[in-house]
C-alpha cells in the first residue's frame, strides 16, 4: 500500500481538535491515553496498515477505534451525516459481536460522532439481515464466517465502496486456524476493491508477532506498522497445593481433591472464573461447589461452547453486572476479556500453554498496570510439573508462537464458490488476488486450476463429471452460479468450524438446554439420568433429532464427553517440562509444585528413572491386556503421536504385527498382543531420520490419522453437508460419513488433492514435520535408557489409561480378525 | 465344482432351515438349492446424484458396483438374482446414461431372471428400475422356506432374509485391537444381509444371544465367536 494514495487529510487544526476531544474523552473517565493508543491513531492518520499487540484489557479496542472517529471528527465526512459502511470490525466470537458493537456505540456517542454500529452475525434477525443488504451501518461488527457470506451476494462491491478500515479483533484466535484463512481471503478482496483500505490487528502478544502481522497484510505487509502496547503487567502464578499431610495419589486423577481450598478462595473474592480444559470438567466442578455450597446456587453459574446462547449471555450479563460469584467455564470465555474483569481467576488442570495461562490471568486485575494472578490447581499429579514449567517461561518471556495456515485448497475451495454466487470473477485476476494472501502466497497455478475444476466441473480432470454443477463459467468468461439450490446450501455450509455431530437436548415444554453428541445420546435409553447444563437430566426419548427431557431427582449419572478440543502441550511448554524433570533427576527441587511432586518423582526414580537433558526413556512392562512399550519424547501430544505412529509403522516393517499407539504430552504407548522386539530401540536406529517423509505418509496412511483429516476437509470443501436446521430431513439423500467418502476417494480418485491435503495436514499441522524431524534427531543423539518396568510407572500411567487410539497393522485383516471378538457397542456410521 | 468358481475369496456357509446358503465375501448371498443369488441395498446411482447436488464425488462405484455382479453371475451361474430393496438410491436428473449403462449390462445377462423387493429408496426413482426389465416386483417374496423383503419383516411367514439396515459389527480383541466390519447375522428366524453397493455406509448392530454374526474380513467371510450374554 502507498501512502500517497490516502484520501487528503483535512486540515491539521481540525485534527488537533478531534483529539483534544478525544483526549478529553479520556480525562473525565480518569484516564490517559497511552504512548501506543497515540501511535496507532497517527499511523491511522497517516493511512498506514499494522498489527497492535498488547496483554488483555490495556485499551486496544480504543487504539483501534479512534481512529476513524477522530478522522470523521476531523472533518472527513464523505456521504454525510449517516455515511455508508466506514469500518468493519471482525471478531473470532460471534458471543463477542454485541458487546464490541456497544463499547464502539457508546464511545461514538459520547463523542457526537452519529454513526449506527450494527452486529451482523449468524445471531443477526433475518429482518436486520434484508435492511442490512440494500444498506450497511457506518461500523458494522461480523465474523469471519458472517464477512464471507456478504461476499457471497451480489452486489458485495457496492456494498463496501465506502469503506476505510478493518479492524480484526483478537487476531491471535483466528491466526493459525482456517477461519485466520477465510479473513485472510476476505481481505484481500476487500484490498483490491480499496487500494487504500487501513487494515488494523488487535493481538495479544505472540512468540511471532511480526510474523502474524504480516498474516494478516498480506501482499500489503512490507508497509505495516507494529504497535506495541508497552504497559507491561505482572504476572503471579500460583498452585494450590493440597496440604503437607496429604500426599498426591501417583496415579489416575486427583478429581476434586482441592475443592476445599478452591472454594476459599472463591468465597473470600467478589468474582471469579474457574477455567477448565474440557466441557465435561465443567460440568463436573460446577456440580462439585454446588453440592458442597447449596447457598451459592444463585451466584454461581457454568458456560461452556455446547450450552444454548440464550443460556450463555445470561451468564455473561450476570458477571457484567456483579450478580454472580464465580463461573465455572471453558475456552468459552477465555475472550472478551474487556467487559468482565474479575478479581480471581483459577486454572483447574494442566495450563496447556504459555500464552494461554497469561491471557486467563489477565482476566484478572484488568486494568493497566495492575496485577494479574492466576491459581492452578492440579488435577493429576504431573501437572504441577507443568505450572512450574510454565511459570519460569512466562517470567523468560517465552510466548508460544502461532503459525500460520498455508495452503488449505479446502477453504479455497470454499471461497471460490462464494465468491462466484456473489459478484463473480475471472480466473486470472482471481488467481493473483488469492496470492495476495499469505496463506496462498505459493500457490501454484496448477493448484488453483484443479481447484477450479473442483468446484466447477467436478475436478479430475480426465473424468469431468457430466451432471456435477456448482459454479460455471459465463459466456463473458466469468464464473458464477449456476443453482439456486446449490447456493442455498453453500451459504448454509460457510465456515470452517467442524463439530461433531450434535442433537439439541430440550425439555418438554420446550426450552432449549444446548447441545450433546449424538454419539453420546445413542448410548441413553429411555429414564437413564445425565448431567447437563448444571442440571439433572431423565432422557425421555429422541424424536425430530432433538433429544427430550425433564428434570430428574436422582441424585447420580454421567457427564456427557465432548470429543475434540483437546489441546496439547504447546513446544515451549513441554521443553520446559523436560527442563523441569531434569533438575528433579540432579536432586533439584526449588519451586513449590515440584517440592510438592517430589514423593512421586522418587517412586518414578525407584521403579525406573526421572529422564535428564539428553536421555531419552523407555520402559517396557506387560500386563492383562498385553506388551506394553513407553517412550517419552516430551514434545505435546501431536508430535508424541505422530513419533507413536512412525516408530508403530517401521517395527511393523520387521516383522507382522498389530499395534495400538496413544499418546499424550510426555510420551507415546505401543500395545500388542505380541511381544514387541526391544533391539530397534537398543541402537537407535527406529529413530533415524532416514526415508522419514516416506515412511511418515506410510504412516499416517496405514494409521486412521488420514481418515480423521478428511472429515474437516470434506466438511469445509462442501463434500459432506451438515444440514440445514430444522430440515434435516429434505437432504437425507445427499447425506454420508466423511468416512465413507475417504475409501471412495481413495479407491476411485487418489490423486484427488483433497486427499492428499488430508495427508499433508496430517505433517504439518498434527505432525509438524520439522519438529518431528528435530525430535527425531534428539532422541536419536539421546542416551537411551531401556527399563523393564514390570509395573505401570507414574509416568507411564496416565498414557496407558487413554482410550483413543490409531492403530498400525503389518498383518492380514483376516488374521487379526481370527484373534478378535464381538463388541456389544451401538454407533452409527452411515 | 467349488462355489467359488476357484479364486481365492473365501465364502462361507451356514444351513438354514435344512438349505446351504453361501455367504460370499463380496457382500451377497447365494443359494444353490435355488440357483438363486441375493443382493442387498445396491444403491446404484449414489454417486450421480451426489454429483447433481453439487458434492464431487468421484465416479466409478455404480460401474464397479455392476461389474462386481457380473463376475459374480458369470462364476455361479444362477437361474435368478433377487435383489431386496433400494435398488437405487434416488431419482436422478440426467437418468440416459445410466439407464442405458443398466440396460447394456441387462444385455449381457439376458436369460437371468431378476426379482426386486422394494425397498424405501425405490419409491419415487422415476422408473429407473425399468431399466432391469424386472421378472417381479414385491414388498415380499416367498421361496421356500425363506420370505425375502427389504426391510426385516416383523411377523413374517417364513425364515426373513432382509437387508436395509447395513450391518455391522464392533470386533476387539487383546492389545485393543479394534474392527468394524460388514456382517451377514444369520438369527434363528430372520437374517440381514450386508449392503452390496461399494458407496454405501454401515450401521453398527448389537448382536443377540442366538445370532451368528459372519464378518467380511478383505477376501473372506469369517465367523466371529458368538456372544455370552
Amino acid at each position: 500500500m502507498t501512502k500517497t494514495m490516502r484520501p487528503e487529510i483535512p486540515a491539521n487544526d481540525a485534527y488537533a481538535s478531534a483529539l483534544a476531544a478525544v483526549e478529553r474523552w479520556f480525562t473525565e473517565r480518569g484516564w490517559k491515553p497511552f504512548d501506543f493508543q497515540q501511535e496507532a491513531w497517527a499511523a491511522w492518520r497517516a493511512g498506514e496498515s499494522g498489527l497492535i499487540h498488547a496483554p488483555t484489557g490495556i485499551g486496544k479496542t480504543h487504539a483501534a477505534w479512534f481512529g476513524p472517529v477522530m478522522a470523521w471528527l476531523a472533518g472527513d465526512r464523505p456521504g454525510g451525516a449517516a455515511p455508508p459502511l466506514r469500518v468493519l470490525w471482525i471478531t473470532p466470537l460471534r458471543a463477542l459481536a454485541a458487546d464490541t458493537r456497544d463499547a464502539l456505540q457508546t464511545a461514538a456517542e459520547d463523542l457526537a460522532v452519529p454513526w449506527t454500529v450494527e452486529c451482523r452475525t449468524g445471531d443477526t434477525a433475518s429482518s436486520v439481515r434484508e435492511r442490512q443488504k440494500k444498506r450497511l451501518p457506518a461500523a458494522l461488527v461480523t465474523t469471519p464466517e458472517s464477512l464471507n457470506l456478504l461476499l457471497s451476494y451480489p452486489g458485495a462491491r457496492k456494498r463496501f465502496a465506502g469503506l476505510q478500515s478493518v479492524v480484526v479483533d483478537e487476531w491471535h484466535e483466528l491466526m493459525g486456524a482456517k477461519r485466520g484463512v477465510l479473513a485472510e481471503l476476505a481481505l484481500s478482496r476487500l484490498r483490491r476493491w480499496r487500494p487504500d483500505l487501513r487494515i488494523w490487528g488487535l493481538s495479544a502478544t505472540l512468540g511471532n508477532t511480526e510474523a502474524a502481522m504480516a498474516v494478516l497484510l498480506g501482499g500489503a505487509a512490507a508497509a505495516g506498522r507494529l504497535v506495541r502496547g508497552q504497559v507491561p503487567k505482572s504476572l503471579v502464578i500460583e498452585s494450590i497445593l493440597p496440604s503437607e499431610t496429604e500426599r498426591f495419589p501417583w496415579a489416575g486423577h486427583l478429581g476434586l481433591k482441592l475443592l476445599p481450598q478452591v472454594l476459599e478462595r472463591v468465597a473470600a473474592a467478589e468474582s471469579a472464573l474457574l477455567f477448565t480444559n474440557t466441557r465435561s470438567q465443567t460440568e463436573i466442578w460446577y456440580q462439585a461447589i454446588l453440592k458442597a455450597r447449596p447457598e451459592w446456587r444463585e451466584r454461581i453459574a457454568l458456560h461452556h461452547g455446547s450450552l444454548d446462547r440464550g443460556g450463555r449471555a445470561a451468564v455473561e450479563a450476570g458477571l457484567r453486572e456483579g450478580r454472580l460469584r464465580g463461573v465455572v467455564c471453558t475456552a468459552s470465555l477465555d475472550l472478551g476479556v474487556d467487559f468482565m474483569p474479575v478479581d480471581l481467576v483459577v486454572q483447574i488442570g494442566s495450563p496447556k500453554g504459555i500464552a494461554r495461562l497469561m491471557q486467563r490471568a489477565g482476566r484478572s486485575g484488568h486494568r493497566p498496570g495492575r496485577t494479574s494472578r492466576i491459581f492452578c490447581v492440579p488435577t493429576h499429579a504431573l501437572e504441577l510439573i507443568e505450572v512450574a514449567a510454565a511459570r519460569r517461561a512466562a517470567a523468560a518471556g517465552r510466548v508460544e508462537p502461532r503459525d500460520p495456515v498455508v495452503l488449505p485448497l479446502d477453504v479455497l475451495a470454499q471461497y471460490l464458490v462464494t465468491v462466484a454466487l456473489g459478484d463473480g470473477f475471472e480466473p486470472e485476476a482471481m488467481f493473483c488476488e488469492v496470492r495476495d494472501t499469505r496463506a496462498f502466497r505459493e500457490l501454484d497455478r496448477r493448484d488453483f486450476d484443479w481447484v477450479l475444476e473442483f468446484v466447477s466441473t467436478g475436478g479430475a480432470s480426465l473424468s469431468a463429471y457430466p451432471e456435477y454443477r456448482k459454479i460455471a463459467r459465463k459466456p463473458d468468461g466469468r464464473y458464477g452460479a449456476t443453482d439456486q439450490r446449490v447456493a442455498a446450501r453453500h451459504r448454509m455450509s460457510v465456515g470452517t468450524i467442524v463439530s461433531d455431530a450434535a442433537i439439541p437436548v430440550k425439555f418438554l415444554g420446550g426450552r432449549r438446554l444446548g447441545t450433546i453428541e449424538e454419539r453420546f445420546a445413542s448410548r441413553l435409553r429411555p429414564g437413564d439420568v445425565f448431567v447437563f447444563a448444571g442440571r439433572r437430566l431423565e432422557f425421555i426419548r429422541i424424536r425430530d433429532t432433538t433429544l427430550w427431557v425433564r428434570r430428574s431427582r436422582s441424585a447420580k449419572g454421567p457427564i456427557p464427553q465432548w470429543l475434540g478440543g483437546r489441546m496439547p502441550l504447546s513446544t515451549r511448554l513441554a521443553a520446559g517440562v523436560r527442563d523441569e524433570l531434569d533438575r528433579a533427576a540432579r536432586g533439584r527441587f526449588e519451586s513449590p509444585e515440584l517440592a510438592a511432586v517430589r514423593p512421586i518423582l522418587a517412586l518414578q526414580a525407584r521403579w525406573s528413572v526421572i529422564p535428564g537433558k539428553g536421555e531419552l526413556l523407555i520402559e517396557s512392562c506387560r500386563s492383562r491386556d498385553g506388551h506394553h512399550l513407553f517412550v517419552f519424547p516430551f514434545e505435546g501430544r501431536l508430535v508424541n503421536e505422530g513419533i507413536g505412529a512412525l516408530t508403530a509403522y517401521r517395527l511393523t516393517q520387521t516383522a507382522p504385527m498389530t499395534l495400538a499407539i496413544a499418546a499424550n504430552d510426555y510420551g507415546f504407548e505401543l500395545l500388542s498382543d505380541r511381544e514387541i522386539p526391544l533391539s530397534p530401540f537398543q541402537d537407535a536406529g527406529i529413530f533415524n531420520t532416514e526415508d522419514l517423509l516416506s515412511d511418515i505418509l506410510a504412516s499416517v496412511n496405514t494409521s486412521e490419522m488420514g481418515r480423521r483429516q478428511f472429515r474437516e476437509i470434506s466438511r469445509i470443501a462442501g463434500l459432506v453437508f451438515q444440514g440445514y436446521p430444522g430440515r434435516r430431513k429434505s437432504s437425507r439423500q445427499t447425506q454420508t460419513s466423511a468416512s465413507l467418502l475417504y475409501n471412495v476417494f481413495a479407491r476411485y480418485e487418489p490423486e484427488n488433492r483433497l486427499l492428499k491435503q488430508a495427508t499433508a495436514e496430517v505433517l504439518s499441522a498434527q505432525l509438524e514435520f520439522r519438529r518431528l524431524s528435530a525430535s527425531l534427531e534428539r532422541m536419536a543423539g539421546a542416551e537411551r535408557r531401556l527399563v523393564d518396568t514390570g509395573q505401570f510407572t507414574p509416568l507411564a500411567f496416565p498414557i496407558m489409561v487413554n482410550r483413543l487410539r490409531t492403530r498400525i497393522s503389518s498383518e492380514k485383516l483376516e488374521a487379526r480378525v481370527r484373534r478378535m471378538q464381538l463388541s456389544l457397542e451401538r454407533k452409527a456410521d452411515r | 465344482m467349488s462355489i467359488d468358481g476357484g479364486s481365492r475369496r473365501t465364502p462361507a456357509t451356514v444351513r438354514v432351515r435344512g438349505e446351504r446358503l453361501v455367504l460370499l465375501p463380496d457382500r451377497a448371498l447365494y443359494r444353490p438349492s435355488a440357483k438363486m443369488l441375493v443382493v442387498a441395498d445396491p444403491h446404484f446411482g449414489k454417486g450421480q446424484l451426489f454429483r447433481e447436488r453439487g458434492i464431487p464425488v468421484p465416479k466409478g462405484t455404480t460401474a464397479d458396483d455392476l461389474h462386481r455382479l457380473s463376475c459374480l453371475i458369470d462364476r455361479l451361474r444362477p437361474d435368478a438374482l433377487l435383489f431386496l430393496g433400494d435398488l437405487f438410491h434416488g431419482r436422478v436428473d440426467t437418468p440416459g446414461p445410466l439407464v442405458r449403462r443398466i440396460d447394456r449390462w441387462r444385455g449381457r445377462h439376458a436369460a437371468l431372471r431378476i426379482l426386486l423387493a422394494t425397498g424405501n429408496h425405490d419409491r419415487g426413482t422415476g422408473g429407473l428400475a425399468a431399466a432391469f426389465r424386472l421378472d417381479g416386483t414385491a414388498e415380499a417374496h416367498a421361496d421356500g422356506p425363506f420370505s425375502f423383503t427389504h426391510q426385516p419383516a416383523p411377523d413374517p411367514p417364513g425364515y426373513n432374509i432382509a437387508g436395509h439396515l447395513h450391518p455391522a459389527v464392533v470386533l476387539k480383541g487383546k492389545g485393543r485391537l479394534r474392527e468394524t466390519l460388514a456382517c451377514f447375522r444369520i438369527g434363528p428366524r430372520s437374517a440381514l444381509l450386508p449392503a452390496f453397493g461399494v458407496f454405501t455406509g454401515t450401521q453398527i448392530i448389537p448382536p443377540r444371544r442366538g445370532d451368528r454374526i459372519f464378518v467380511i474380513a478383505g477376501d473372506e467371510v469369517l465367523a466371529v465367536p458368538p456372544v455370552n450374554k
